[in-house]
Protein backbone atom coordinates (compact mmCIF):
# COMPACT_ATOMS: atom_id res chain seq x y z
CA UNK A 1 0.00 0.00 0.00
CA UNK A 2 1.56 3.36 -1.02
CA UNK A 3 2.56 5.64 1.80
CA UNK A 4 0.26 8.62 2.26
CA UNK A 5 1.81 11.97 1.34
CA UNK A 6 2.45 14.05 4.43
CA UNK A 7 3.65 17.55 5.23
CA UNK A 8 6.08 18.15 8.06
CA UNK A 9 4.77 20.87 10.28
CA UNK A 10 5.04 22.66 13.59
CA UNK A 11 1.91 22.64 15.74
CA UNK A 12 1.23 25.44 18.22
CA UNK A 13 -1.55 24.57 20.65
CA UNK A 14 -3.34 26.87 23.05
CA UNK A 15 -6.13 25.88 25.41
CA UNK A 16 -8.88 27.00 23.03
CA UNK A 17 -7.36 26.54 19.59
CA UNK A 18 -4.40 25.22 17.66
CA UNK A 19 -2.32 26.31 14.71
CA UNK A 20 -0.14 24.55 12.16
CA UNK A 21 2.88 26.06 10.38
CA UNK A 22 4.74 24.23 7.57
CA UNK A 23 8.11 23.17 8.92
CA UNK A 24 9.66 24.33 5.64
CA UNK A 25 9.05 27.93 6.74
CA UNK A 26 10.75 27.62 10.10
CA UNK A 27 14.54 28.06 10.17
CA UNK A 28 14.63 26.84 13.77
CA UNK A 29 12.69 27.02 17.00
CA UNK A 30 13.89 26.99 20.56
CA UNK A 31 12.82 27.77 24.08
CA UNK A 32 12.97 31.48 24.79
CA UNK A 33 16.28 32.41 26.35
CA UNK A 34 16.87 35.22 28.80
CA UNK A 35 18.53 37.29 26.07
CA UNK A 36 15.39 36.89 23.87
CA UNK A 37 13.11 38.45 26.44
CA UNK A 38 14.59 41.94 26.11
CA UNK A 39 14.15 44.69 28.65
CA UNK A 40 10.96 44.56 30.73
CA UNK A 41 9.63 47.79 29.25
CA UNK A 42 10.21 46.69 25.65
CA UNK A 43 6.56 45.76 25.12
CA UNK A 44 5.23 42.68 23.36
CA UNK A 45 7.56 43.04 20.40
CA UNK A 46 11.24 43.52 20.99
CA UNK A 47 14.71 43.11 19.51
CA UNK A 48 17.11 40.66 21.07
CA UNK A 49 20.73 39.73 20.45
CA UNK A 50 20.48 36.30 18.87
CA UNK A 51 23.56 34.09 19.06
CA UNK A 52 23.11 32.91 15.46
CA UNK A 53 21.67 35.89 13.61
CA UNK A 54 22.74 38.84 15.70
CA UNK A 55 19.87 41.26 16.17
CA UNK A 56 16.61 39.31 15.95
CA UNK A 57 13.30 41.13 15.90
CA UNK A 58 10.79 39.30 18.09
CA UNK A 59 7.04 39.51 17.56
CA UNK A 60 4.32 38.33 19.91
CA UNK A 61 2.67 35.55 17.86
CA UNK A 62 -0.07 34.89 20.43
CA UNK A 63 -1.23 38.49 20.19
CA UNK A 64 -1.22 38.37 16.39
CA UNK A 65 -3.27 35.15 16.45
CA UNK A 66 -5.70 36.40 19.08
CA UNK A 67 -4.92 33.33 21.19
CA UNK A 68 -4.99 33.15 24.97
CA UNK A 69 -1.56 31.93 26.08
CA UNK A 70 -1.03 29.86 29.20
CA UNK A 71 0.82 32.26 31.46
CA UNK A 72 2.69 29.48 33.17
CA UNK A 73 4.09 27.87 30.02
CA UNK A 74 7.63 28.76 29.02
CA UNK A 75 7.79 30.76 25.81
CA UNK A 76 9.16 29.37 22.57
CA UNK A 77 10.64 31.32 19.65
CA UNK A 78 10.07 30.27 16.03
CA UNK A 79 12.51 31.89 13.62
CA UNK A 80 11.69 32.48 9.95
CA UNK A 81 13.78 34.19 7.29
CA UNK A 82 11.68 36.21 4.82
CA UNK A 83 13.20 36.32 1.35
CA UNK A 84 15.68 39.18 1.08
CA UNK A 85 15.10 40.25 4.66
CA UNK A 86 16.53 39.70 8.11
CA UNK A 87 15.39 36.78 10.25
CA UNK A 88 12.29 37.31 12.33
CA UNK A 89 11.33 35.60 15.58
CA UNK A 90 7.75 34.80 16.63
CA UNK A 91 7.37 34.29 20.37
CA UNK A 92 4.58 32.05 21.65
CA UNK A 93 3.52 30.51 24.94
CA UNK A 94 1.60 27.78 23.09
CA UNK A 95 2.61 24.13 23.22
CA UNK A 96 5.01 23.78 20.27
CA UNK A 97 5.51 20.33 18.76
CA UNK A 98 6.73 18.80 15.53
CA UNK A 99 4.10 16.88 13.58
CA UNK A 100 3.16 15.40 10.21
CA UNK A 101 -0.08 16.30 8.46
CA UNK A 102 -1.40 14.00 5.70
CA UNK A 103 -2.11 16.11 2.62
CA UNK A 104 -5.74 15.02 2.66
CA UNK A 105 -6.17 16.77 6.02
CA UNK A 106 -5.19 20.18 4.57
CA UNK A 107 -8.11 22.35 3.52
CA UNK A 108 -8.04 25.80 2.02
CA UNK A 109 -9.98 28.42 3.92
CA UNK A 110 -13.68 28.28 2.87
CA UNK A 111 -14.20 30.70 0.00
CA UNK A 112 -16.78 32.80 1.84
CA UNK A 113 -14.14 33.60 4.48
CA UNK A 114 -11.60 34.53 1.81
CA UNK A 115 -14.19 36.76 0.13
CA UNK A 116 -14.97 38.37 3.49
CA UNK A 117 -11.39 39.59 3.73
CA UNK A 118 -9.55 37.07 5.88
CA UNK A 119 -5.84 37.76 5.61
CA UNK A 120 -3.82 35.68 3.20
CA UNK A 121 -1.52 34.41 5.95
CA UNK A 122 -4.48 32.46 7.33
CA UNK A 123 -4.04 29.82 4.68
CA UNK A 124 -6.56 27.19 5.70
CA UNK A 125 -7.48 24.46 8.10
CA UNK A 126 -5.96 21.15 9.09
CA UNK A 127 -8.66 18.69 10.07
CA UNK A 128 -9.42 15.00 10.04
CA UNK A 129 -8.84 11.81 11.90
CA UNK A 130 -5.15 11.69 11.01
CA UNK A 131 -4.43 15.39 11.39
CA UNK A 132 -1.76 16.20 13.97
CA UNK A 133 -3.44 15.95 17.33
CA UNK A 134 -6.34 14.11 15.68
CA UNK A 135 -9.97 14.56 16.67
CA UNK A 136 -12.62 16.64 15.00
CA UNK A 137 -11.26 19.97 16.21
CA UNK A 138 -9.50 21.66 13.30
CA UNK A 139 -6.29 23.59 13.62
CA UNK A 140 -5.77 26.80 11.70
CA UNK A 141 -3.10 26.47 8.99
CA UNK A 142 -1.04 29.65 8.89
CA UNK A 143 1.99 30.92 7.00
CA UNK A 144 4.50 32.76 9.17
CA UNK A 145 6.40 33.91 6.05
CA UNK A 146 3.20 35.40 4.63
CA UNK A 147 2.45 36.97 8.01
CA UNK A 148 5.94 38.49 8.10
CA UNK A 149 5.41 39.99 4.64
CA UNK A 150 2.00 41.34 5.68
CA UNK A 151 3.50 42.97 8.75
CA UNK A 152 6.30 44.45 6.65
CA UNK A 153 3.78 45.95 4.22
CA UNK A 154 1.70 47.28 7.10
CA UNK A 155 4.70 48.77 8.90
CA UNK B 1 2.68 25.89 -0.61
CA UNK B 2 0.17 23.10 -1.02
CA UNK B 3 -3.26 24.14 -2.13
CA UNK B 4 -5.22 21.71 0.03
CA UNK B 5 -8.61 20.23 -0.60
CA UNK B 6 -11.45 22.40 -1.74
CA UNK B 7 -13.73 22.96 1.27
CA UNK B 8 -16.52 24.06 -1.07
CA UNK B 9 -16.62 20.81 -3.00
CA UNK B 10 -20.29 19.91 -3.47
CA UNK B 11 -21.71 17.23 -1.22
CA UNK B 12 -23.42 14.15 -2.52
CA UNK B 13 -26.48 14.96 -4.62
CA UNK B 14 -29.54 15.67 -2.49
CA UNK B 15 -33.05 14.75 -3.59
CA UNK B 16 -35.11 17.64 -5.01
CA UNK B 17 -37.14 19.53 -2.44
CA UNK B 18 -40.42 21.45 -2.56
CA UNK B 19 -39.87 25.06 -3.64
CA UNK B 20 -42.31 26.45 -1.08
CA UNK B 21 -40.91 24.64 1.88
CA UNK B 22 -39.03 26.71 4.42
CA UNK B 23 -36.71 25.68 7.19
CA UNK B 24 -37.44 27.70 10.32
CA UNK B 25 -34.76 28.24 12.94
CA UNK B 26 -34.29 30.41 16.00
CA UNK B 27 -31.32 32.66 16.75
CA UNK B 28 -31.55 34.34 20.15
CA UNK B 29 -35.23 35.37 20.39
CA UNK B 30 -35.70 35.82 16.63
CA UNK B 31 -37.14 33.30 14.20
CA UNK B 32 -35.71 33.08 10.67
CA UNK B 33 -36.50 30.96 7.63
CA UNK B 34 -34.66 29.97 4.48
CA UNK B 35 -35.88 28.02 1.43
CA UNK B 36 -35.53 24.37 2.35
CA UNK B 37 -33.91 23.67 -1.02
CA UNK B 38 -30.81 25.53 0.13
CA UNK B 39 -30.45 23.52 3.32
CA UNK B 40 -28.13 20.55 3.09
CA UNK B 41 -28.75 19.31 6.61
CA UNK B 42 -29.14 20.28 10.26
CA UNK B 43 -26.72 18.90 12.81
CA UNK B 44 -25.67 19.19 16.40
CA UNK B 45 -23.07 21.80 17.14
CA UNK B 46 -19.51 20.56 17.36
CA UNK B 47 -16.35 22.38 18.37
CA UNK B 48 -15.85 25.65 16.49
CA UNK B 49 -12.37 27.02 15.94
CA UNK B 50 -12.09 30.81 15.61
CA UNK B 51 -10.21 32.05 12.55
CA UNK B 52 -7.75 34.93 12.99
CA UNK B 53 -8.67 38.10 11.05
CA UNK B 54 -12.17 36.80 10.24
CA UNK B 55 -15.02 39.35 10.56
CA UNK B 56 -17.05 39.10 13.77
CA UNK B 57 -20.06 37.57 12.03
CA UNK B 58 -17.99 34.43 11.41
CA UNK B 59 -17.72 32.41 14.61
CA UNK B 60 -15.02 30.25 13.04
CA UNK B 61 -14.79 26.99 11.17
CA UNK B 62 -15.99 23.48 11.86
CA UNK B 63 -14.97 20.10 10.49
CA UNK B 64 -17.99 18.03 9.60
CA UNK B 65 -18.47 15.01 7.35
CA UNK B 66 -15.03 15.47 5.82
CA UNK B 67 -15.64 19.11 4.96
CA UNK B 68 -14.54 22.37 6.55
CA UNK B 69 -17.36 24.90 6.84
CA UNK B 70 -17.39 28.56 7.75
CA UNK B 71 -19.74 29.09 10.71
CA UNK B 72 -21.94 32.19 10.67
CA UNK B 73 -23.36 33.96 13.73
CA UNK B 74 -26.49 35.69 12.41
CA UNK B 75 -26.86 37.56 15.69
CA UNK B 76 -23.77 39.54 14.71
CA UNK B 77 -25.29 40.35 11.32
CA UNK B 78 -28.53 41.58 12.88
CA UNK B 79 -26.80 43.30 15.76
CA UNK B 80 -28.46 41.13 18.41
CA UNK B 81 -25.27 39.77 19.94
CA UNK B 82 -24.08 41.43 23.11
CA UNK B 83 -20.79 39.60 23.22
CA UNK B 84 -18.37 38.52 20.54
CA UNK B 85 -18.35 34.90 21.66
CA UNK B 86 -21.45 32.99 20.54
CA UNK B 87 -23.42 31.56 23.49
CA UNK B 88 -25.97 28.84 23.96
CA UNK B 89 -26.11 27.63 20.36
CA UNK B 90 -27.03 23.97 19.91
CA UNK B 91 -27.58 23.44 16.19
CA UNK B 92 -25.95 24.08 12.85
CA UNK B 93 -27.98 24.75 9.72
CA UNK B 94 -25.72 23.80 6.81
CA UNK B 95 -26.47 25.59 3.53
CA UNK B 96 -25.38 25.73 -0.06
CA UNK B 97 -25.40 29.36 -1.26
CA UNK B 98 -24.23 29.95 -4.84
CA UNK B 99 -21.88 27.00 -4.65
CA UNK B 100 -20.54 27.92 -1.22
CA UNK B 101 -21.09 25.68 1.76
CA UNK B 102 -21.55 27.35 5.12
CA UNK B 103 -23.20 26.73 8.46
CA UNK B 104 -25.46 29.04 10.46
CA UNK B 105 -25.55 28.83 14.24
CA UNK B 106 -29.01 28.28 15.70
CA UNK B 107 -30.37 27.94 19.20
CA UNK B 108 -33.25 25.81 17.98
CA UNK B 109 -34.58 24.41 14.70
CA UNK B 110 -38.38 23.94 14.89
CA UNK B 111 -38.27 22.36 11.43
CA UNK B 112 -39.80 22.56 7.97
CA UNK B 113 -42.90 24.54 7.18
CA UNK B 114 -45.07 24.48 4.05
CA UNK B 115 -46.32 27.91 3.00
CA UNK B 116 -48.33 29.59 0.30
CA UNK B 117 -46.93 32.71 -1.32
CA UNK B 118 -49.72 34.89 0.02
CA UNK B 119 -48.68 34.08 3.59
CA UNK B 120 -45.55 36.18 3.10
CA UNK B 121 -45.87 39.91 3.65
CA UNK B 122 -43.22 42.60 3.13
CA UNK B 123 -40.65 42.92 5.87
CA UNK B 124 -41.38 45.65 8.39
CA UNK B 125 -37.73 46.36 9.09
CA UNK B 126 -36.66 47.61 5.66
CA UNK B 127 -33.62 45.36 5.75
CA UNK B 128 -32.51 43.93 2.41
CA UNK B 129 -31.61 40.56 3.98
CA UNK B 130 -35.23 40.18 5.07
CA UNK B 131 -37.21 39.10 2.00
CA UNK B 132 -40.44 39.11 3.95
CA UNK B 133 -42.25 38.01 7.07
CA UNK B 134 -44.82 35.38 7.98
CA UNK B 135 -46.68 34.42 11.09
CA UNK B 136 -45.94 31.25 12.96
CA UNK B 137 -47.34 29.77 16.15
CA UNK B 138 -44.09 30.80 17.83
CA UNK B 139 -44.11 34.36 16.53
CA UNK B 140 -43.08 36.35 13.47
CA UNK B 141 -40.64 34.57 11.16
CA UNK B 142 -38.23 36.61 9.03
CA UNK B 143 -37.69 35.04 5.61
CA UNK B 144 -34.05 35.59 4.62
CA UNK B 145 -32.99 36.53 1.09
CA UNK B 146 -30.15 34.11 0.27
CA UNK B 147 -28.38 36.45 -2.17
CA UNK B 148 -28.50 39.38 0.25
CA UNK B 149 -27.34 37.14 3.08
CA UNK B 150 -24.31 36.10 1.06
CA UNK B 151 -23.63 39.73 0.18
CA UNK B 152 -23.74 40.66 3.88
CA UNK B 153 -21.41 37.82 4.79
CA UNK B 154 -18.87 38.97 2.22
CA UNK B 155 -19.19 42.66 2.93
CA UNK B 156 -19.94 42.83 6.64
CA UNK B 157 -23.07 43.95 8.47
CA UNK B 158 -22.26 47.63 8.04
CA UNK B 159 -22.35 47.26 4.24
CA UNK B 160 -25.84 45.76 4.12
CA UNK B 161 -27.98 47.17 1.38
CA UNK B 162 -31.13 48.95 2.39
CA UNK B 163 -34.24 47.93 0.50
Amino acid sequence: MPREAEVECVTIDHADRGFVVPLSEVVRFHAERPEDAGPEDAGPDAVSEDSVDGALELLDLDRLLGAEPAATRAACVLVVRPEGGPPLGFRTRGDVQLGRAPERTLFRLPSVLREAGCSGWVHGVVAGDRAPGAGDVPRIWISLLHLARSLERGA
Amino acid sequence: MLEGRDPDAPPEAAPPREARQLLVFRVEASLYALPAGLVDHVSQLGPIVPVPTAPAHFAGVIHERGRVLAVVDLAQIFGAAEARAPRGYRRLVVLELQGRSLAILAHEVPGLREIDGDQIRPSSGGDAIAAGELDDARGVVTLLDPDELLHALRSGPEARRAS
